[in-house]
C-alpha cells in the first residue's frame, strides 16, 4: 500500500524490470502482466525488421551484380545511395505513371521543352541519371528505348516465337512469286488523299532528310517531336533510338560523395565483435 | 523468437561464397539482413530507410574482406555501420534544407486485408511514435537489441560503452515506454 508520501506521480506503476525480464522481453518469453505492454512494444519493433528487403539502390545492385569488388571504381557506386536519384525520386517517377494520359502528355511537352528528353535519350546524361531519365520518358512518352542489360531485348519477341515483325519480306512484296513487286509499305498510292503535296521521297526515308514536326513523326499521339536518328522508324511505338555512348560515368575513378569522417575499413571486429567506436 | 540465425546454419559458407566473389551469396547477405538494418534506421527516425539501408550494405559488401567472425559478430559489424550511416545521414540532413515531403506516400506493399492491413498500420506507427519520445541512447540500445539481436556485451562495444551502461539504459528504456504507454494510454 502507499502512503501519500510515496506517492509518485510520474510513476504510477512502475514495473518490475530486472535482467531477467528484461531478456524475457527482447526474446518473446512469457512476462508478467505488468509487462504485457513492454512485450507487445517489442514484438512490434521486431516486426519492423520481418519485412521484405527493400530495393537495393542501383549502386548497390551493380555492385553485387559484379561479386563486390570488380565494380567498385564507379563513381555511381559511391553516390548511387546517396545520390540525386533516391528513394523519393523513384517516387516522384512512380506517381509520374499514376497520372492521365493528359497529365503525362503535359509533362512530356515540358520534359521536351527542358532539353532532358533529348540528353536522356541520346545517352548524354551519367549512368543511373540517364537510366532514369529514359524510364521517365517511357512513362510519359510512347518512346521505348532498348534495354543496355539485355541488348536487343526490348520489348522484342524472342527469336523463333512469332514475334520477328519486319524481320522478313514476303514474296509477294518482293516479286519473287509472280514478278510483279507488291506494296512493301514504302510507297504511296497517287490516289491517297494529299499526293499533290507529297514529296518525291517520303522524309526520313533513301537519306531525304526528316521534317522537324512534320506529321507522323511521333507528333500523332500529341507527344511533342523528339530529336531521333535519322534512321529511326516513323512510328512512334516503333522508335528505338541506340542507347548511345556507354555511360560517361564507367571506368571513370571514383568520386566518394560520402564527406563523413567515418571509414568502414577498420571495422572488422575482433573476436566476432564490432571493433569501431561510432563517428562523434 | 530472436531469429538470431538469419542464414539457416549456413552463414559460413555464404559469407565464403562472398568472399569469393558470390553474387548470389551478397544476395543473400542483403536478404537476410536489409530488412533489420532497415527497420533500425527507419525506427530511428531516417529520412530515407531504404536509401540508407543500400548505402550502408555498399560499406559492407566492400569490407567484407577485412571481417571476421562469427553470424553474431557479423550481425554486430553490420549494424555497427547501420548506426555510423545514420550518423553521417543526420548530419547531412542538418546541412540541407528538407526536400518535400513526397517521401510520406503510404507504403507500397499492397494489404490482402484491409482491415488488417490499417490494424498494422496504426500499431506501427505507435512504435514508431514511442520510439521517437526515447532518449537517443536509450533508443539506440533497445533497437539494437530488439532488431539486431544484439547482446549486451555487442551493443556495448557498437555504441563504445559499458555493459552496465547499456544495460541501464534498456532498463530506463523500457520503464520510459512502459510509462508512455500507461500515461498517455498509447494502445497497442
Amino acid at each position: 500500500m502507499s502512503g501519500s508520501d510515496d506517492h509518485v506521480p510520474e510513476m504510477p506503476t512502475t514495473p518490475f524490470l530486472d535482467d531477467r525480464a528484461i531478456e524475457a522481453i527482447i526474446d518473446g518469453d512469457e512476462v508478467a502482466a505488468d509487462l504485457r505492454p513492454l512485450v507487445i512494444f517489442a514484438s512490434g519493433v521486431r516486426a519492423e525488421g520481418e519485412r521484405r528487403a527493400p530495393r537495393p539502390t542501383p549502386a548497390l545492385a551493380r555492385l553485387i551484380a559484379a561479386g563486390g569488388g570488380a565494380d567498385s571504381a564507379h563513381p555511381d557506386a559511391a553516390a548511387g545511395a546517396i545520390g540525386p536519384f533516391t528513394a523519393r525520386h523513384r517516387l516522384a517517377l512512380a506517381k509520374v505513371a499514376g497520372f492521365g494520359l493528359v497529365a503525362k502528355l503535359t509533362l512530356g511537352a515540358g520534359a521536351a521543352a527542358a532539353g532532358v528528353i533529348g540528353a536522356g535519350a541520346t545517352g548524354m546524361l551519367p549512368g543511373d541519371a540517364d537510366k532514369v531519365v529514359r524510364d521517365a520518358i517511357e512513362v510519359v512518352t510512347p518512346l521505348v528505348f532498348p534495354d543496355d542489360d539485355h541488348p536487343g531485348s526490348s520489348d522484342r519477341a524472342p527469336a523463333g516465337t512469332g514475334g520477328d515483325h519486319g524481320g522478313s519480306v514476303s514474296s509477294d512484296a518482293t516479286g519473287e512469286s509472280d514478278g510483279v513487286p507488291g506494296v512493301d509499305g514504302g510507297d504511296v498510292s497517287d490516289e491517297a488523299p494529299g499526293a499533290s503535296v507529297r514529296p518525291t521521297a517520303p522524309p526520313g526515308r533513301d537519306g531525304a532528310p526528316a521534317q522537324d514536326g512534320a506529321p507522323g513523326h511521333s507528333g500523332e499521339s500529341g507527344t511533342p517531336p523528339v530529336s531521333l536518328p535519322e534512321n529511326a522508324s516513323d512510328r512512334p511505338g516503333d522508335v528505338h533510338p541506340p542507347a548511345g555512348p556507354a555511360s560517361a560515368a564507367d571506368g571513370a575513378p571514383t568520386a566518394t560523395t560520402s564527406t563523413a569522417p567515418t571509414d568502414d575499413q577498420p571495422e572488422a571486429p575482433r573476436g566476432g565483435t564490432a571493433g569501431d567506436t561510432p563517428s562523434p | 523468437m530472436g531469429q538470431r540465425d538469419r542464414f539457416d546454419g549456413q552463414f559460413d559458407e555464404v559469407i565464403a561464397a562472398a568472399r569469393a566473389g558470390s553474387p548470389r551469396a551478397f544476395q543473400r547477405i542483403f536478404e537476410a539482413l536489409a530488412p533489420v538494418v532497415e527497420g533500425y534506421l527507419r525506427l530511428q527516425g531516417a529520412a530515407e530507410p531504404e536509401d540508407l539501408t543500400s548505402e550502408v550494405f555498399i560499406a559492407v559488401v566492400r569490407n567484407l574482406a577485412s571481417f571476421e567472425g562469427d553470424e553474431a559478430g557479423f550481425r554486430s559489424w553490420v549494424f555497427t555501420i547501420a548506426h555510423r550511416r545514420l550518423l553521417d545521414a543526420r548530419r547531412r540532413m542538418s546541412r540541407r534544407p528538407p526536400l518535400a515531403s513526397l517521401d510520406e506516400a503510404p507504403e507500397p506493399e499492397a494489404p490482402d486485408n484491409v482491415e488488417d492491413a490499417i490494424e498494422q498500420a496504426l500499431s506501427r506507427a505507435q512504435v514508431r511514435a514511442l520510439c521517437e519520445r526515447l532518449v537517443p541512447d536509450q533508443r539506440d540500445v533497445l533497437l539494437m537489441r530488439l532488431l539486431g539481436h544484439l547482446t549486451v556485451e555487442e551493443v556495448a562495444t557498437t555504441l563504445d560503452k559499458t555493459p552496465g551502461a547499456v544495460k541501464a539504459l534498456q532498463r530506463r528504456g523500457f520503464l520510459a515506454i512502459s510509462r508512455l504507454i500507461e500515461r498517455e494510454g498509447v494502445p497497442l
